[in-house]
């Protein structure tokens, strides 16, 4: 049988259309990254008593930050997406369940439910073991950082599904029914149609979420974990010098905060589409 | 694809599981401290250990009395609720005894004799000891003998914090007009700035330092007792007190 | 002897909360018609067109599909497939070029290779007549273009109907024709039509039957050339004054 170029073929020799060219200026604000991590250098370059003791000491603890906030806000993600998928299910008992959930935990501060998690839910696990005699389980001990993550996503997970769900819900219904009318199951709609443009749309929240979770990791400095905070209060305590301490540490937190909002912006122009 | 879906988000709950159950098995006793507080608890520089007399009292402590100790570095906020819940051992951490703190966890026999002493500005002339600090305002930190000794005075501006330093901080800034602190904890600060603070009037509590113990757990408390007994006997404390707090940091 | 329609709505009744929308429609399409259907807004004739794949779920009566009837959710699926729909608004995909929209529910759901649905897709992009437009996102093409991307979007599942919701009347006119035209060489190829349309033109070119549905009903049926031209009840006539100028 005599073939014909192929379709495919013939797609390869079409004039590619030019699309919305994404501006080859780099974003100005990306300065300001360069200014603080300068203004950091210089002083532990400049003035190393302190700030060079500050800046070594307090560096393990960048890590634990960095570490804590990312690996909670991978879970952050799922938690977000499954939560706002529940809250727009037609199922009443799903749709209660996570209702709930959001509710709850966006009653709570944030520092409570930390606590909570660290030094309330081991011994909650401590009275099922007893409850149903299981060894393991009465001798419980919760590990610090796991607690603090689970606290973090359990409450951003919260506010990530209500993100979510305003994204999806934000996409035309007559998208949903071109994909179902196409003979897509559910799932399938919103795994390729719906889904991928609702994460473009809430590409700006979910990365304010980011920057925000980059601060509130403050808090596991309560529930024995030694972030950045935690340091920064040790340091302090044994040198007994505050400003000095402070400073670094705000200013690191900064470049953390700054360098991620550039990363977020970055993507969202990546992703851009017209609607 | 549905079940791809479930079965990757059961593969992660599951990490999570284990990740929180690992790491949190041991026979060892754990001790909670607050590493803020020199010079009986804080964290060296160099090595991140924490050190201080109170860590030294400890080993021994348990030297003697047979058991292993590890140590948490708690925040003082979260140490006395974790102590009270019995989620760590034990705790030392230049704990005054209180009848109060007596009704959430148990005390070894006392250690160490402290007492709050008031600190100011070193220009300062108005406030010479406790009994002048009527109508000024006086920093220390949230939930200790000395925030507890503020609240007893009348006519005083109390301002609590979570951390001492920023309170010496405050008054260093002129925020505050004294600080009352623990007597050790306060003639390091001194030190650190001779010319800008010092203290006033007499040490004006009789003040205890002892090792809080979970509730529940009398054999234990019989064996940091028992220990403690025998590293007084040998002059330890004696020993120690020349070592952190007479030599300065 | 005649063959089974594909399309059968027995009597079927629709409410959205207090109102009635459809208050026992009846009618059969056979296999290769092209029925078109015209009426005021309110009258219930898009409702009727998205019972017929159940984009909305009727209370009473019965409608089959190609022997299936659309009770039961295990089938709706598979009725999916067999029924294509072109909307008022287009719907194309968003984030898709012209033919990532073809492409998609061919692999999804029919299982078609990449490079077969590929090809498939291209020629169907050749037969609406914009081929180079293969790679432009919706929204660098015009009206006319997305509506004519979106009846090949429905094509390229090989479905044995195909219903058109109003489908030009989000177009500014000077798009219409081309958009009509592929519907009517779609029609002179055979393919089975629902059309709910304003298009008189049209009906006079390629439907088999007219309807015209006012209050949830079928008022009156007949070829299109009878129906516009010598209408039988007073209502069509109302209508087609209002609409014929």
């Amino acid at each position: 049988m005599d073939k014909q170029p192929s379709g495919s073929e013939q797609i390869k020799e079409l004039v590619k259309i030019p699309g919305v060219e994404p501006s080859a200026r780099l974003d100005p604000w990306w300065w300001l990254v360069v200014l603080v991590i300068a203004s950091v250098a210089l002083l532990v370059l400049l003035i190393p008593d302190p700030y060079r003791r500050i800046y070594t000491f307090v560096l393990d603890g960048v890590y634990v930050t960095i570490g804590v906030t990312i690996v909670a806000f991978l879970f952050i993600l799922i938690v977000g997406m499954i939560g706002g998928l529940g809250r727009l299910s037609k199922n009443k008992l799903i749709y209660g369940f996570f209702t709930l959930y959001v509710e709850i935990i966006r009653g709570i501060p944030i520092l409570v439910q930390l606590i909570w998690w660290y030094y309330a839910f081991p011994v909650v696990i401590q009275g099922i073991g007893r409850a149903l005699n299981i060894q393991a389980l009465i001798g419980y001990q919760a590990n610090a950082v796991a607690m603090a993550i689970l606290g973090l996503v359990v409450c951003y997970g919260a506010y990530m599904s209500e993100i979510y769900r305003a994204g999806i819900q934000s996409i035309p219904k007559g998208q949903m029914e071109a994909a179902r009318s196409l003979g897509m199951t559910y799932f399938q709609a919103m795994r390729y149609v719906i889904l991928p443009q609702a994460i473009r749309i809430i590409l700006p929240p979910v990365g304010n979420e980011f920057i925000a979770l980059l601060k509130d990791s403050s808090l596991v400095s309560a529930v024995a974990v030694a972030d950045l905070t935690r340091r920064g209060r040790e340091f302090m305590a044994a040198t007994f010098q505050p400003l000095p301490t402070w400073i670094m540490v705000a200013l690191l937190y900064l470049i953390m905060t700054l360098f991620s909002a550039r990363i977020v912006g970055w993507i969202e122009k990546k992703t851009k589409f017209e609607r | 694809m549905k079940g791809r879906f479930y079965s990757i988000l059961i593969v992660l709950l599951a990490s999570a599981m284990i990740l929180a159950a690992c790491g949190g098995e041991t026979q060892k006793v754990r001790v909670a401290t607050d590493a803020t507080w020199p010079p009986f608890e804080y964290v060296d520089e160099q090595t991140k250990a924490i050190v201080g007399f109170d860590i030294d009292l400890m080993n021994a402590i348990a030297k003697e009395g047979g058991f292993e100790v590890e140590y948490i570095n708690v925040p003082w906020d979260s140490l006395l609720a974790g102590m009270a819940q019995c989620q760590y051992d034990l705790a030392i951490s230049a704990m005054t005894i209180t009848e109060e703190r007596k009704q959430s966890f148990a005390f070894s026999e006392p250690y160490f004799a402290a007492g709050q002493v008031v600190t100011v500005q070193a220009s300062n002339t108005d406030i010479t000891g406790k009994d002048s600090l009527a109508g000024k305002k006086v920093g220390a930190q949230n939930g200790t003998t000395g925030d507890i000794e503020i609240q007893k005075m009348a006519n005083v501006q109390r301002v609590p914090y979570d951390d001492i330093g920023l309170a010496f901080q405050d008054l260093l800034n002129g925020q505050i007009d004294a600080v009352v602190a623990d007597n050790p904890l306060a003639l390091g600060y001194v030190g650190q700035n001779p010319d800008k603070l010092k203290t006033v009037g007499e040490v004006f509590t009789d003040e205890y330092y002892g090792i809080a113990v979970c509730k529940t757990n009398t054999d234990l408390l019989a064996k940091v007792n028992k220990g403690l007994a025998a590293v007084q006997k040998a002059g330890l404390i004696e020993k120690l007190t020349d070592q952190w707090l007479k030599s300065g940091q | 002897m005649a063959e089974e329609p594909i399309i059968q709505i027995k009597n079927v009744h629709k409410r959205f909360g207090a109102v009635e929308a459809l208050r026992g429609v009846s009618l059969d399409v056979y296999r290769g018609e092209v029925v078109v259907i015209i009426g005021p807004s309110g009258s219930g004739k898009s409702t009727l067109l998205r019972c017929i794949n159940r984009l909305e779920e009727y209370d009473e009566g019965q409608i089959i599909v190609d022997g299936i009837p659309l009770d039961s959710a295990q089938n709706i699926n598979a009725v999916r497939r067999e029924v294509g729909m072109v909307f008022q608004s287009f719907n194309l995909f968003m984030h898709m070029t012209a033919l990532e929209n073809l492409i998609l529910a061919q692999q999804v759901v029919r299982k078609r290779s990449r490079a077969e649905a590929q090809e498939i897709a291209y020629n169907l992009l050749v037969k609406v007549g914009i081929p180079e437009k293969a790679n432009a996102y919706p929204i660098q093409l015009s009206g006319g273009q997305q509506q004519r991307v979106a009846i090949a979007r429905a094509l390229a599942m090989n479905p044995k109907i195909m219903l058109f919701d109003e489908p030009t009347s989000a177009l500014d006119p000077e798009m219409i024709k081309e958009v009509l035209d592929v519907m009517l060489n779609l029609a002179q190829e055979g393919m089975t039509m629902v059309v709910v349309s304003h298009e008189m033109g049209f009906a006079r070119a390629a439907a088999n039957r007219a309807l015209l549905m006012d209050g949830g009903l079928i008022i009156e049926e007949a070829a299109p050339d009878v129906l516009f031209t010598n209408p039988k009840h007073e209502r069509t006539r109302e209508f087609l004054s209002k609409v014929l100028h």
